[in-house]
C-alpha cells in the first residue's frame, strides 16, 4: 500500500512509517507526543503511555479551565458518543439527528438546545453536509445532518478550526475523552482495518486542497527567528510560538496547531493502514476477514497479496 | 507594530517573510546560533494558573522565573508579554506612522544615557528603533542590559536593536529588568512591579499618581483577561538568590 494509492504522497515526511512487530511503541510515543504537543499539551508522558496518555492529559488541562458544558448537554454529547463508537466508520460521523434518543439535543431551562454545532457549510474537511434533512421534527431546530469529524478529534467541525477547540467536558462528565478513545481507536490496527480508508482520504485530500493555499507560500527552513515555515509536511515556528500563528481564508481561520494536528491524524492513520496489511498474518482473523472483503479496493487488493505472501 | 501579521491570510505570509528577512541581514554574534524555546525539559508547574498564555512559551516564562530566583514571576512575564507583545517575539512598536512616541522615548533614552553607559554598536539604530520583542522592551535600555552590574562585559553592546526579536535575548532583558526593579526599589505588591516596569519613576517620585494607578490598574486587568489569577502568586515578589547577570545570559544563550 502507499500513500499515492489514496492521492495522499504530500503525507509521506509527517510521521515515520510503523512497523508493528519492531518499532510500535516508539512509534506510537512519539505520535502521541507529537499530537500532544498539536494540543497545547506537555509532559503527556505523565498521563500514561503511547496513545493512552492523550485522552487523560486533554481532560486534565480542560479541567484546568472552566468546565465548558452544562451536565445536560454533556450527557447528550456522551450518549451520541456512545453510538458513534459503534458506527463502522466513525472518522466522519454524519446522522440524523432525529433518529438518537436524545435527538441530539438537551433541556436548557425551557428550551431544547442542540447538543452539538450545525457544520453544514462548505468547509476544510468536505464541501458540506446540507442534507438530507431529518427524517422526523427536531426539538431543537435540526434541518440538517448531525456532522462530527471524530478522527481528528478535538476539531470535529469543518468549520472551526481557529484557535482552541471546545471543551466538551462538564463538572461530572467527560465526553471529551470518550470522543478522543474513538479518534485514537482508528490508529489501532483492527479498528483502523474496518475503517473506510477512502472516506479519510477524501477527507484528508480536502483539507490538503483548501489549506494549500497557506503552505505553499511558507519558505521550507527559516531564515530569522520568528519566522514561520513548512517543513516535513507540518508547519513550524523558529524560535516563536507557533500557539499564536493562525491563517484566514475563504474557509475561515485556521490555527496552525489544528492544521499540524489534523494532518498528524491524516498520516498516521494511513501509517497504520500500511503496517495493518503488512502484519496481516499476525493480526486475528477477523481482521484478515475484514481486510479480504473490504470495499476499499486498495485494501483488499493488498490483503489478497499478502494472502498469498507478496509485499503490500 | 508587527504582531498583528501573525493572523495570516494567503498573501500574510509573504509579509512576514519580508520583515524577517530585512533584519537578519544585520545578525550579530549575540543572535548567532541561539537555541530553541525550551519545551518539557523546565521544572515547574505548566499547566495550572496559565489562563490562555501559549502552551509553547510557558517552559520560557518557567525557565525565566527559575533563573531569576523570583517565585511567581512566570506568571508576571507572561502577563507582561500579553499586553506588549500579545505574544508575537517579533512585535515592533516603532515602525508605524502612528508609533512616533516610540521611537521619541527610544531617542530620548538613547540620548540621555549614552554619555554614562559603554558604547552600542548599533546606538544610532537603537534610537530610531522604538521598542519590541515579546516583553516590548525599549531598544537602548535592552541592549545596556547588564551594564549596572558587569558594565562593558555587558552582552549586547555590540547587538543590533532587531536581537530583541530572539526570545532568549528578549527572555535575558525582561530577567535583569525585573530583578532591578524587584531588588533596588520599594514594590509593596505585584503590580508595583509593573508600574516599575513601566517607568521605574513611578515607584519614587510619581508613587501615587494617576499614571501610577492607572498602570497597576491596566496589569490587574491584564491578568484577568489573560486567566492568570494574582491571588494565587505571592503578595510581593523576592529575589532569593540573584545568579549574577552573564550566568542568567549563558542559561539562556549557551554563550
Amino acid at each position: 500500500m502507499h500513500l499515492r494509492d489514496y492521492g495522499l504522497e504530500r503525507l509521506n515526511d509527517v510521521v515515520q512509517p510503523l512497523n508493528l512487530r519492531r518499532n510500535a511503541a516508539g512509534w506510537y510515543r512519539d505520535v502521541a507526543s507529537t499530537l500532544g504537543t498539536s494540543l497545547g499539551l506537555l509532559n503527556i508522558e505523565r498521563h500514561g503511555a503511547g496513545l493512552d496518555a492523550l485522552g487523560p492529559a486533554y481532560t486534565a488541562a480542560l479541567r484546568a479551565q472552566r468546565p465548558s458544558v452544562g451536565e445536560a448537554q454533556a450527557s447528550v454529547q456522551s450518549q451520541v458518543l456512545a453510538h458513534c463508537a459503534t458506527l463502522e466508520s466513525p472518522w466522519h460521523a454524519v446522522l440524523d439527528p432525529t433518529t438518537l434518543a436524545s435527538g441530539a439535543c438537551f433541556a436548557s431551562g425551557d428550551v431544547s438546545e442542540r447538543a452539538f454545532y450545525p457544520d453544514t457549510a462548505p468547509g476544510y474537511f468536505s464541501n458540506g453536509h446540507p442534507g438530507p434533512p431529518p427524517r422526523a421534527a427536531s426539538t431543537c431546530g435540526w434541518t440538517t445532518p448531525l456532522s462530527l469529524y471524530l478522527g481528528t478529534f478535538p476539531w470535529v467541525y469543518s468549520n472551526r478550526l481557529a484557535g482552541a477547540p471546545g471543551g466538551w467536558i462538564s463538572p461530572s462528565l467527560n465526553p471529551a475523552a470518550r470522543a478522543m478513545d474513538i479518534a485514537n481507536s482508528l490508529l489501532r490496527p483492527e479498528r483502523n482495518l474496518r475503517q473506510d480508508a477512502r472516506e479519510v482520504a477524501g477527507i484528508a485530500a480536502h483539507f490538503l486542497a483548501e489549506t494549500n493555499r497557506f503552505t505553499a507560500e511558507l519558505p521550507s527552513s527559516p531564515r530569522a527567528a520568528g519566522d514561520v515555515y513548512f517543513a516535513g509536511g507540518l508547519l513550524r515556528a523558529h524560535r516563536a510560538s507557533l500557539a499564536i500563528v493562525s491563517f484566514q481564508g475563504p474557509r475561515g481561520g485556521l490555527s496552525a496547531y489544528a492544521y499540524n494536528y489534523c494532518v498528524l491524524r491524516f498520516a498516521a492513520f494511513f501509517a497504520v493502514r500500511k503496517a495493518s496489511v503488512i502484519a496481516l498474518a499476525t493480526l486475528p482473523s477477523e481482521a484478515r476477514k475484514l481486510a479480504l472483503t473490504s470495499a476499499d479496493e486498495v485494501l483488499r487488493h493488498d490483503a489478497e497479496r499478502a494472502a498469498l505472501g507478496g509485499s503490500a | 507594530m508587527r504582531r498583528s501579521v501573525f493572523w495570516l491570510s494567503a498573501a500574510g505570509v509573504a509579509g512576514v517573510i519580508g520583515g524577517a528577512l530585512a533584519w537578519s541581514r544585520r545578525a550579530s554574534a549575540a543572535t548567532d546560533n541561539l537555541p530553541p524555546l525550551p519545551s518539557e525539559g523546565v521544572s515547574g508547574d505548566m499547566t495550572s494558573n496559565w489562563g490562555t498564555t501559549p502552551t509553547d512559551l510557558r517552559p520560557l516564562f518557567l525557565q525565566m522565573e527559575n533563573l531569576s530566583t523570583i517565585a511567581g514571576s512566570a506568571r508576571v512575564f507572561a502577563i507582561i508579554a500579553a499586553r506588549e507583545s500579545a505574544f508575537v517575539t517579533t512585535a515592533h512598536n516603532g515602525n508605524a506612522e502612528g508609533e512616533q512616541d516610540e521611537r521619541d522615548s527610544s531617542a530620548l533614552a538613547y540620548k540621555n544615557n549614552k554619555d554614562r553607559n559603554p558604547p552600542l554598536k548599533y546606538g544610532d539604530d537603537a534610537a530610531a528603533f522604538g521598542s519590541g520583542g515579546l516583553f516590548g522592551q525599549l531598544a537602548p535600555y535592552f541592549l545596556w542590559t547588564g551594564v549596572p552590574e558587569v558594565g562593558a562585559k555587558a552582552p549586547l553592546l555590540s547587538s543590533p536593536p532587531t536581537a530583541v526579536y530572539e526570545p532568549a535575548l528578549a527572555a535575558f532583558g525582561a530577567v535583569v529588568y525585573l530583578q532591578r526593579i524587584v531588588q533596588h526599589y520599594r514594590t509593596d505588591d505585584i503590580a508595583d512591579v509593573k508600574a516599575g516596569w513601566a517607568n521605574p519613576q513611578l515607584l519614587g517620585s510619581a508613587r501615587g499618581s494617576p499614571r501610577y494607578n492607572e498602570t497597576r490598574n491596566r496589569f490587574v486587568g491584564d491578568a484577568e483577561k489573560l486567566g492568570i489569577s494574582l491571588a494565587e502568586l505571592p503578595k510581593k515578589l523576592v529575589v532569593t538568590k540573584w545568579p549574577g547577570v552573564l550566568a542568567v545570559y549563558k542559561s539562556l544563550t549557551g554563550k
